[in-house]
């Protein structure tokens, strides 16, 4: 109950200073403008309109949502070591791997409030556009959610061991690899391989996260049906994935020498 | 927060902590601390003294778990330090203690208050009490990025009080402070150690330490050179000094000091310092009363805790 | 009751990753779902394939992932990995922490028998008695 606390503790002062700080403000403003930019440049018929509009702003929702997660989780931990903040948190009764929940938690809290407002623009835009709200919008983003979940856990756990500019890099190489799992890994193996490197393309691929899965951008933008127990498989694979990572990140955070 | 176990006789017990860092492109390695085995019993002010680059803090990072020793172990109130429990009853104050600045004092030390087990009225009534208690309280909506290093160092103190510790680790407590906050800080150590809390207090400024500090340790170059009260580590000088003015230079007075087996310092025109065996103070004052000279000052020849630390690490 | 427990957590655990296992394996499909994807039953769920199984023929038709088995299968691979790592992470946390009180409780045996130990803590618990009576 009071590891849970402390993680909730230290997720709440990660959050706030999170959202205070002042390139979060500017990344929300820049999303918002990005949102109402897409709106000026689909200028079709309302059906192809609203396919554009759907498809822009999704994605802007989810580069920055990426690009927000990524920033504040890959800075959070080493942030805390260089600047000392870290030594009277962990000098209470707090363990080390409810410290990474914490800011984990906090930083996907910071996330969720930049979702909420670039849903809220997109859901204006939608209402005044479209004159009523595409229902799939409350499956398409919480998968989007779920995939910035995996991105900031991974770029937690590259971050408690490299250095956060290297951090930073290799996370958006991941994001870019998670992506292209699928096609990646077709052309790599069309090509003649020896027997190592095809050992090494497939470990590699089992190990990367599949991205792509939580993409239903597609299914909103052009009204198809997801199959549910797709949804619910792919929602536990989210979970689980971060989990791992999670652990991953605290077993190495527990290593380290403060 | 705290069970109704029996308190420990011993709050702090260290048996052969030894810290060595690798030195890059270097077969041999830096010994930070070496071979340190220490106790600190409950109750009382234990100042742990040194230059820098002596190990203090290195040993204070090992103590809460920062760092691995890499021989060595070590207790917190009989817990081995690799528990996280064993620091439940402890308060921490780091040299210079840095919170996320986008906080006010009031947000930093409630959720210290939430991470020492603390929830409801008591949470309330504790940051309220250490806010009070460090003079913080008028500024706890200040947002710390606008306060001075005095200010944070205060919170810092605030948040390492707000658990209510028996056991407050302190690096170098009164740094950042002026002269008024560490007179505040001495007395606030004082109601503490009264309190019956056990305090570890790292520092330099020796004459801060000598009138507060029960114990202390001097340690020197990653070694534990000196343990116990300052007066047995500082050496008792078995004399007087004896401030004297005089109108002119008096060579009777002068011979009869060194027949004594005393010196006679001349400080400036008419003032000199007499130094003389504490067994002829009665002989010294008839002297000076027969010599017509004219006592200033009259005081006890004895190593201060600075003379013996410099003795110590010199 | 807990002793009984204890002493069999690696078989109890070693029973849990085979049922999570089973279960996980029970989640991947044996007939394929490509009713929609003919195209899909060549190939197996270890083996990705190139071609997807639906196309609405917007010209996009790989990002239709979710009538794939190959997505799906892969997720399941990686549901099970994850599910076996945080099993034996278990077992390892479970059987370091029964060794850490064994080797708790031989150090309190020590420490009463050796004399030189039990001297010293017989000095500072009298140098704490000295502080107290002060």
């Amino acid at each position: 109950m009071q590891a849970l606390r402390n993680i909730g503790i230290i997720g709440r002062i990660t959050m706030l200073e999170g959202a205070r700080k002042q390139v979060f403000h500017v990344l929300m403003l820049f999303a918002v403008f990005l949102i109402f930019g897409s709106a000026s440049l689909a200028k079709f018929d309302q059906h192809v309109q609203m396919k554009m509009l759907n498809d822009l702003c999704l994605f802007c929702v989810f580069l920055v949502s990426s690009v927000v997660a990524i920033t504040i989780t890959v800075t959070g931990v080493p942030g805390e070591m260089e600047q000392k903040t870290v030594y009277p948190v962990i000098a209470k009764p707090v363990a080390r791997w409810q410290f990474i929940c914490g800011k984990y938690a906090g930083a996907m809290g910071t996330v969720a409030i930049g979702m909420a407002i670039m849903a809220a623009t997109f859901t204006f835009l939608q209402l005044s556009y479209a004159g009523h709200l595409d229902m799939a919008m409350f499956y398409v983003l919480p998968f989007l959610y779920l995939e910035t979940a995996i991105l900031a856990a991974l770029a937690l756990w590259l971050s408690t061991w490299a250095s956060w500019p290297l951090a930073w890099f290799l996370s958006v190489l991941l994001c870019l690899l998670g992506n292209l799992k699928f096609p990646l890994y077709d052309s790599l193996m069309a090509r003649p391989q020896s027997g190592f490197n095809r050992v090494a393309i497939n470990t590699l691929y089992h190990l990367l996260p599949n991205l792509e899965s939580f993409n239903f951008k597609d299914a909103m933008v052009h009204h198809l049906t997801v199959p549910n127990a797709y949804l619910w498989q792919t929602a536990a694979y989210g979970i689980f994935y971060t989990a791992a990572l999670l652990t991953l990140a605290s077993l190495t955070f527990a290593r380290k020498e403060l | 927060m705290k069970g109704n176990k029996p308190m420990p006789d011993t709050a702090i017990r260290i048996q052969q902590f030894t810290k060595e860092y690798p030195v890059p492109r270097q077969k041999e390695k830096r010994v930070a601390v070496n071979n340190l085995t220490l106790t600190v019993p409950t109750g009382g002010l234990f100042g742990f003294l040194g230059p820098n680059g002596a190990g203090k803090t290195t040993t204070i990072k090992m103590l809460l778990g920062f760092l691995p020793p890499t021989v060595g172990e070590a207790w917190l109130f009989d817990r081995p330090v690799g528990d996280d429990r064993a620091r439940q009853r402890v308060g921490y104050l780091p040299e210079q203690p840095y919170f996320p600045k986008f906080l006010s004092a009031l947000e930093v030390v409630k959720a210290h208050a939430g991470l020492s087990g603390l929830s409801g009225s008591r949470a309330k009534e504790r940051v309220e009490t250490c806010l009070r208690q460090v003079g913080m309280w008028d500024n706890r909506h200040m947002i710390l990025s606008k306060c001075s290093k005095g200010m944070t160092q205060r919170v810092g103190l605030a948040s390492a009080l707000v658990g209510d510790p028996d056991l407050l680790i302190m690096d170098e407590p009164s740094s950042g402070l002026d002269p008024l906050g560490r007179k505040e800080l001495r007395e606030l150590l004082t109601a503490l150690k009264n309190d019956g809390k056990t305090i570890f207090l790292s520092s330099h400024l020796l004459s801060e330490m000598e009138s507060v500090c029960d114990r202390v340790g001097v340690m020197a170059r990653g070694t534990l050179v000196a343990c116990g009260t300052p007066a047995e580590i500082t050496q008792a000088g078995d004399g007087i000094r004896v401030q004297i003015e005089s109108a002119e230079r008096d060579e009777v007075l002068n011979t009869q000091i060194k027949d004594w087996g005393g010196t006679v310092e001349v400080v400036g025109e008419g003032s000199a310092f007499l130094r003389v065996p504490s067994a002829f103070v009665y002989q010294v004052m008839g002297l000076l009363e027969t010599r017509r000279a004219r006592l200033v000052a009259v005081t006890s020849q004895r190593e201060t805790l600075e003379d013996a630390f410099l003795r110590l690490v010199g | 009751m807990k002793q009984i427990i204890k002493n069999r957590a690696p078989w109890i655990l070693l029973s849990c990753i085979l049922l999570t296992l089973g279960s996980v394996t029970l989640l991947v499909p044996h007939h394929t779902v490509q009713a929609a994807s003919p195209s899909a039953v060549s190939h197996s769920a270890a083996r990705p394939a190139a071609a997807v199984a639906y196309d609405d023929g917007d010209g996009d038709e790989l990002l239709e992932h979710w009538n794939s088995p190959r997505y799906g299968a892969e997720e399941r691979v990686q549901i099970g990995g994850a599910a076996t790592g945080f099993l034996l992470l278990g077992m390892v946390v479970w059987g370091k922490r029964s060794r850490r009180t064994a080797s708790y409780a031989g150090l309190t045996l020590v420490d009463v028998s050796d004399p030189l130990k039990s001297e010293f803590l017989k000095s500072e618990q009298s140098l704490a008695k000295e502080r107290k009576a002060a």
